[in-house]
């Protein structure tokens, strides 16, 4: 039986990029992310280069959603951007990307892989 | 938990470790040996075929522990079983070790273990005899169901009093049989059973079909959901939470259902919050869900307070729900039908 797989985040902080991959689902997304919204505070404190973060992910639960809108509201006000990559015929994981974008003013790209 | 889902050796790890608990852990290591001989037994000897009739359960009650097997055999492995059965059971602790050391010694065991020797082990391991029962089939073939027997504290001997009969655990079986029940666990929800029972339901419903995405979501997303409300909002007795968890086959998709003590909470506000997501048509869940994640997101606690509303909205199914005020608190049962869609 495959394993549920886990979360992958990569911070580039030289090409100004933080990728977000996998799946994100766990309980604890609060604590889970805390280091990473650090990490984008310190970025921008250290540089005034623009933030794209990449998300590449098969699932994301409740909790998550929560959190990525914690954290792309940290991209608001032209700081950053987003690349949003969803499996081709999985229409829930493009809506569920469509849906974060509403709610936050940073401009989304959508690139089915 | 009883399980009736499919048999394969990756899910033995899961199944031994959502056994584990606290309340017998100086049985931990024997317990753990006794559920994968008895349900490799299942992989090994059910039918590859027809897998309908396979069942396996762990059951604890008071002091006691008790293993459940059920699988399909032929004429031959039931005049097998039947007499090696019939003489374990006659033999005491001594002749036990006796039996299973002449077996050693002359070498007439094979890979299937044709002399009985996993038998006569789960005799010595479980310390007691092995209850069974063979029913009658079509064609030639028994249902065969046995039962280990063992206590919670080493070196204990369980009283005749303690046991439970094969009987009632075949009635059991029974029900689970006629329900169409694949899965049902009842326990602890730490964080490695939680993992544990994704796995299992993951497993169980994953589907190749031309909706596969949607379908296979839909099903992992709401048991994700409904779990988390357990983890989150159940009230911890003894340091752990305990709930219940259990998956249905439908005629047309799936039925899970959770159930567990409340930690806080009004129950007329409970009931409220319900009642209010049960009426929103498809378009205020939408609304709900992007208003209530936005505002939520302003706080710095975990509550996304969203799962519901996803849950409801993506089944477009109601939320069946019942909330009992009892000794403990009060005990939320909840409910969702997930529609599979060809």
């Amino acid at each position: 039986m495959a394993d549920l797989g886990e979360t992958i985040i990569e911070f580039d902080e030289k090409e100004g990029v933080l990728k977000i991959s996998g799946i994100s689902m766990m309980e604890d997304a609060l604590d889970f992310y805390s280091e990473t919204k650090n990490k984008i505070d310190n970025y921008y404190l250290k540089s005034s280069s623009k933030l794209t973060i990449e998300f590449e992910l098969t699932y994301f639960n409740s909790s998550s959603a929560k959190q990525f809108i914690q954290i792309l509201t940290k991209l608001e006000g032209d700081m950053g951007a987003v690349i949003w990559k969803y499996p081709i015929d999985h229409i829930i994981m493009h809506d569920r990307g469509k849906e974060l974008e509403i709610l936050v003013d940073v401009p989304f790209d959508f690139i089915a892989i | 938990m009883f399980y009736k889902g499919k048999f394969s050796d990756s899910f033995s790890e899961h199944i031994v470790s959502l056994a584990n608990h606290d309340s017998h852990k100086s049985v931990k290591k024997k317990l753990s040996f006794l559920m994968i001989e008895v349900f490799q037994n299942i992989i090994r000897h059910g039918d590859q075929n027809n897998s309908y009739n396979d069942f396996f359960g762990v059951r604890s009650i008071e002091d006691v522990l008790h293993i459940l097997s059920s699988n399909l055999v032929d004429e031959k492995a039931h005049s097998f079983l039947n007499s090696k059965l019939k003489k374990i059971n006659n033999l005491n602790t001594d002749q036990l070790k006796e039996l299973y050391q002449e077996i050693l010694q002359s070498g007439q065991f094979s890979e299937k273990g044709g002399a009985g020797l996993g038998l006569i082990d789960m005799a010595r391991k479980s310390g007691n005899p092995i209850q069974h029962c063979f029913e009658a089939l079509e064609n030639n073939t028994f249902q065969f169901n046995y039962q280990l027997d063992l206590s919670s504290e080493r070196g204990i001997e369980l009283t005749k009093h303690q046991n439970i009969n094969i009987k009632d655990n075949i009635q059991l079986y029974n029900t689970v049989l006629d329900k169409n029940l694949i899965f049902f666990f009842k326990s602890d929800f730490s964080k490695d059973n939680i993992h544990s029972l994704l796995n299992i339901l993951k497993a169980n419903t994953e589907s190749y079909s031309k909706n596969e995405e949607f379908n296979n979501f839909r099903i992992f997303h709401t048991g994700v959901e409904l779990i988390q409300n357990i983890s989150r909002h159940g009230k911890s007795i003894y340091d752990y939470i305990e709930g219940v968890f259990c998956l249905f086959k439908t005629n047309s998709g799936y039925y899970l259902c959770t159930g567990n003590l409340l930690k806080t909470g009004d129950l007329n506000l409970i009931e409220d919050h319900f009642n209010k997501i049960n009426e929103y048509s498809k378009e205020e869940l939408n609304n709900a869900y992007l208003e209530t994640l936005k505002k939520n997101a302003l706080n710095d606690d975990s509550k996304a307070g969203v799962g519901l509303i996803d849950v409801r909205r993506y089944n477009q199914s109601f939320i069946d729900y019942e909330i009992n005020n009892n000794d403990n608190g009060l005990y939320l049962s909840m409910g969702v039908f997930i529609p599979i869609f060809i």
